[in-house]
């Protein structure tokens, strides 16, 4: 991230200096300060309260109760054998499922711990490594609140409108990428 | 008939979380006040992050360096069926989540959230994480160094989602 923050300033300032409109660049700051807090400000409400009402969910074991219904499944995917490791690898998928950021990670870092005492510290991540990797890099949410609220901020007619494809997409593409994981794992074998 | 069912899952969701909560005697507006807390202070620490991504995105947009990036790029673009409005946005997704928050919300106001472009850059980042950040963040408690495998894995996967998107909009919104 660093070097995206520095490349893209440092090439904007050069193409200011090359255009001869450096003089337009403090303009561009003062117009972001003044559109980051009114973007902020309402982001915090809209987030507040989707947290608020998933945090219900939380508090009435919605995450205990889906991580049940995937545990089944998830043991044929991951080839562990320790089932405190495969009951973390739930947890943390099920709190991704509903969208709760800060059960999700670090339940995953104790699976990742867990998973760390099965590869026996090896520099090279073991297949399980990867495949719960891969859980965490492709989204799993099914609800996704920070873009619902998003495109009501910026007064779309139906926020919702995306839900059911951005599940199908996310399914498909989770299947996509564990057929990948198996073929990327086969040839590394 | 899908439409109607997207506008149901969510105020669906919430009666059932209310109801459920209500029947478990739950102290549902503590629960909704402590994670409402949660929420606040999430956003609150990542403001400086989103106004870093403003300031470096606004800078980058205006004094035109991204025309010509993607004016370099649009050959490839075309071929793939990724509008240009949302290039600069499916590059910066896998490196930073704020980021793509602040570029979603300029497709937005640029497009309409409701517009081919909106649709589409809501799917692809509802549906991608922030691949680099996650493996950094997860191989962090552990000893491994060799990370090629999960990054190369993350990133295929985050384009086979930019290319079910397309598919997904055409045919399930528009």
């Amino acid at each position: 991230m660093t070097y995206v923050f520095s490349l893209f300033i440092i090439v904007a300032i050069i193409c200011y200096l090359i255009t001869g409109r450096i003089s337009e660049l403090m303009q561009v700051v003062t117009k972001t300060a003044s559109d980051c807090g009114s973007f902020v400000l309402q982001l915090m409400f809209l987030t507040a309260f989707f947290s608020g009402i998933i945090k219900i969910g939380e508090d009435i074991g919605l995450t205990q109760l889906l991580s049940k219904c995937l545990h089944p499944l998830l043991k044929r995917i991951f080839h562990t054998k320790s089932p405190e490791t495969l009951q973390k690898i739930a947890t943390n998928i099920s709190a991704n499922m509903l969208g709760i950021g800060n059960a999700a990670t670090p339940s995953g870092l104790a699976a990742m711990q867990k998973l760390e005492e099965e590869n026996n510290g090896s520099p090279v991540p073991s297949d399980d490594m990867c495949r719960f990797l891969l859980f965490n890099t492709c989204s799993v949410q099914l609800i996704p609140t920070t873009i619902l609220g998003l495109r009501s901020m910026a007064g779309s007619q139906n926020p919702s409108a995306i839900i059911v494809p951005v599940i199908v997409v996310s399914l498909v593409s989770l299947t996509v990428g564990l057929l990948l994981c198996r073929w990327l794992l086969r040839l590394r074998n | 008939m899908l439409q109607a069912l997207s506008e149901c899952v969510f105020p669906c969701l919430v009666l059932g979380i209310i109801t459920a909560s209500l029947i478990l005697q739950n102290d549902t507006v503590r629960s909704f006040v402590t994670g409402a807390k949660e929420g606040f202070s999430a956003i609150f620490a990542i403001t400086p992050n989103i106004l870093a991504i403003m300031l470096a995105a606004n800078l980058f947009r205006d004094s035109g360096a991204l025309a010509q990036l993607l004016h370099w790029i649009a050959p490839i673009l075309n071929t793939v069926g990724i509008p240009e409005g949302i290039a600069e946005l499916i590059l910066l997704r896998p490196i930073s989540g704020s980021g793509a928050m602040v570029l979603l919300s300029d497709v937005f106001a640029g497009f309409g959230p409701d517009s081919y472009e909106g649709m589409l850059a809501s799917v692809i980042c509802a549906s991608t994480e922030t691949t680099l950040y996650t493996i950094m963040v997860y191989f962090g408690v552990t000893k491994v160094k060799n990370t090629r495998l999960p990054l190369t894995l993350g990133l295929l996967t985050d384009a086979v989602v930019v290319f079910l998107a397309t598919i997904a909009v055409n045919f399930l919104i528009f």
